[in-house]
């Protein structure tokens, strides 16, 4: 293995990608996306979260002047409950006679954790004490996402997924049109050749990734877990495009498997922009303990000793399609034959 | 091996490949030595570029053995990579990179650091250096294509039909590269159907037909033992022109010759050489160029 020389052909990738109108568009489309989705929906987790309050006293003073929040003050606890259900806030507090905190099941995990800190100093400004302050906390109405949140799982796998498809699209152009006949005829081998494409599809999966979960504010806590499920997943799409890259003749043929097979590879993500399926139903594809784990730590605050398993899960379909990857590549480019 | 005289760089023994039930390549054994280029000669559909891809390990024999500069091409086609250069049948460049982002590419791929201007001069192509192979014609692609080809400085060159779809100002130029290379001690396979392009170049010539080599000798011996060199007498008619042609080997020709110049009006005379064309035809029954 030399590294010059798989460095020289991902160098060469990336200016005939640049230069491509077919690529340019797959990088483009889910940035694309999520500027449409943010500019339509609007923006999650640049807004302050909002909080209904009702009640007296120098608390709610405090309240209004706090830069972090943007309060509302009510005139009755019914108005207020009412809009708390109806998710028109993320929260809605009733000052006495003792403090209860009422979070709406549709505010985001961020949303709760600012109104949750920014309440508990306000407390203690008011009582100028340094303990900890207990107040009464309910979740009311359904716990759900708002429509911006739940199309984050869709976009980040079109992100891993385009990263897959312009591995193979540059596979298949490659020996459609002879030119890595030309290539393999100098002393690069086949094997550098997969890998510098493969190390260039991670690579392109991971940046593309991340683009997309800060463009659509979710990359908030969490960083290095979810690289870590981003390079799995990465690894998964990138397997299978260097598998489509050697076995499919054309692009017009790769797009139209994607189309099919896309489905499969999406699923998981309509399940959960869709609550309305049985959430199960996802377990049962690949990409699932991708994006779920994702979706986890952004919105949920997972940790490690929660999405452990799914990691492992992850990795052992990582194993399994690079596995059938290797044996593919085997006979089609790296063994005796050198088809192309 | 001791002697540079007589060095077998290419060497191959029955060698064999077959696509399903086309036999392509039946059976072929030859050598070429160092500094020579062989020319390999053969209609449309003989084997020659599956010949080449075989002996640069793009295929694997299916039977018999192909060496390269000693070296096995199915077992150690890297070793083999390192030192030839192939030009090949089909223009394979990659159309959105620029001439020299091509060009680059592969100086890297070798791990060299080789500036291109001369060579790119050497075949006219300064001017298009810039602009992306797309842009460029069929000939100023092919110009490239046997650039490249060279690219490494190798000691070895596989070059498949490397002057096709060129103007002969541009063909000639490559030809002239060519026989500069074998000056400096390169070896050449060379494939083509221009049997005036391989008699000029080739040491030696190999007829492939149907996947068999059916004869392989110098140009001029090929030439002597199967071509027939005829005298040609053009005579003056009340009609117009009239015209006879003479076998020179013939022992009647001097004397029949000897009559015509005596009793006839010539208007002229002169002996035809044979053409390779000739004895392909006479070797195969089949035309070189369709
Ligand atoms: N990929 C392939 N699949 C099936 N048959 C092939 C393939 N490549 C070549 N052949 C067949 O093998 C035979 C030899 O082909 P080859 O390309 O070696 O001939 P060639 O001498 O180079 O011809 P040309 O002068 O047209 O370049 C032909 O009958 C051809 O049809
Ligand atoms: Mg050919």
């Amino acid at each position: 293995m030399k590294f010059s020389r798989m460095f020289s052909m991902a160098k060469k990738d990336v200016v005939i990608i640049t230069r491509s109108s077919f690529f340019l568009y797959m990088v483009a489309m889910p940035i694309v996306m999520s500027l449409v989705l943010t500019a339509v929906l609007g923006s999650v987790g640049t807004a302050r979260p909002t909080l209904a309050v009702y009640g007296e006293g120098e608390l709610i003073s405090i309240l209004e002047e706090e830069p972090s929040l943007n309060v509302t003050i009510f005139s009755s606890e019914e108005s207020l409950r009412e809009a708390v259900l109806e998710g028109e806030y993320d929260g809605g507090l009733l000052v006495s006679p003792t403090p209860k905190l009422l979070i709406s099941g549709k505010s985001l995990l961020n949303e709760r954790v600012t109104i949750g800190a920014t309440l508990a100093n306000a407390f203690r400004e008011v009582s100028g004490k340094e303990e900890t302050i207990l107040f009464e906390t309910k979740v009311i109405g359904t716990e759900g996402y708002p429509w911006k949140v739940r199309f984050v799982p869709f976009l980040t796998i079109i992100a891993v997924l385009v990263a897959g498809m312009i591995i193979s699209a540059s596979l298949i152009e490659e020996r459609e049109k002879k030119t890595l006949n030309a290539v393999l005829v100098t002393p690069i081998t086949p094997l550098e050749v997969i890998t510098a494409k493969a190390l260039f599809g991670l690579f392109l999966g991971l940046i593309l990734g991340t683009i997309i979960l800060v463009l659509n504010g979710a990359l908030t806590s969490g960083f290095l877990l979810i690289m870590l499920f981003l390079i799995l997943g990465t690894t998964f799409t990138v397997a299978l495009g260097l598998m489509a890259g050697v076995v499919m003749d054309n692009i017009t043929d790769l797009i139209t498997r994607i189309k099919i097979f896309g489905l499969i590879l999406y699923f998981p993500a309509f399940v959960i922009m869709f609550p309305q399926i049985p959430q199960w139903l996802g377990k049962f594809f690949p990409t699932y303990y991708f994006i779920d784990p994702i979706f986890s730590i952004t919105q949920k605050g997972a940790g490690w000793s929660d999405v452990w398993w799914k990691a492992v899960v992850l990795l052992a379909c990582d194993v399994v399609v690079l596995a059938l990857a290797a044996k593919v590549l085997k006979k089609r480019m790296l063994g005796k034959k050198i088809k192309a | 091996m001791m002697t540079t005289d007589g060095e077998k760089i290419i060497e191959t023994e029955n060698l064999t490949y077959s696509y399903g039930d086309t036999l392509a390549v039946d059976h072929i054994s030859f050598s070429v030595e160092k500094g020579e280029i062989l020319g390999f000669l053969g209609p449309n559909g003989a084997g020659k570029t599956t010949t080449v891809k075989m002996l640069t390990g793009q295929l694997v024999p299916q039977e018999g053995w192909g060496k390269v500069l000693g070296f096995d091409v199915a077992q150690e086609p890297k070793k083999i990579h390192e030192k030839i250069g192939v030009c090949f049948e089909e223009k394979n460049l990659y159309p959105r990179l620029t001439v020299k982002e091509n060009l680059e590419f592969f100086v890297n791929l070798f791990g060299l650091e080789v500036d291109i201007d001369p060579l790119l001069k050497r075949v006219d192509l300064s001017k298009w250096v810039n602009d992306r192979v797309e842009t460029l014609s069929k000939g100023l692609q092919q110009r490239v294509m046997f650039v490249r080809s060279m690219i490494n400085d190798p000691d070895v060159l596989f070059l498949d039909e490397p002057t096709v779809g060129l103007d002969p100002i541009s063909a000639d130029a490559i030809r002239n590269i060519i026989l500069t290379e074998k000056k400096k001690g390169k070896t050449v396979f060379l494939t083509t159907h221009n049997m005036m392009e391989a008699d000029k170049l080739s040491d030696r010539v190999a007829f492939i037909n149907e996947g068999k080599i059916v004869a392989l000798d110098t140009p001029e011996n090929l030439k002597l033992k199967l071509g027939k060199r005829t005298l040609k007498v053009k005579m003056r008619t009340e009609k117009g022109f009239e015209e006879e042609t003479l076998p020179l080997r013939d022992p009647e020709t001097p004397k029949r010759a000897k009559e015509l110049l005596e009793k006839r009006n010539i208007a002229t005379i002169h002996t035809q050489e044979a053409t390779l064309e000739e004895v392909f035809m006479k070797l195969t029954g089949r035309k070189l160029e369709q």
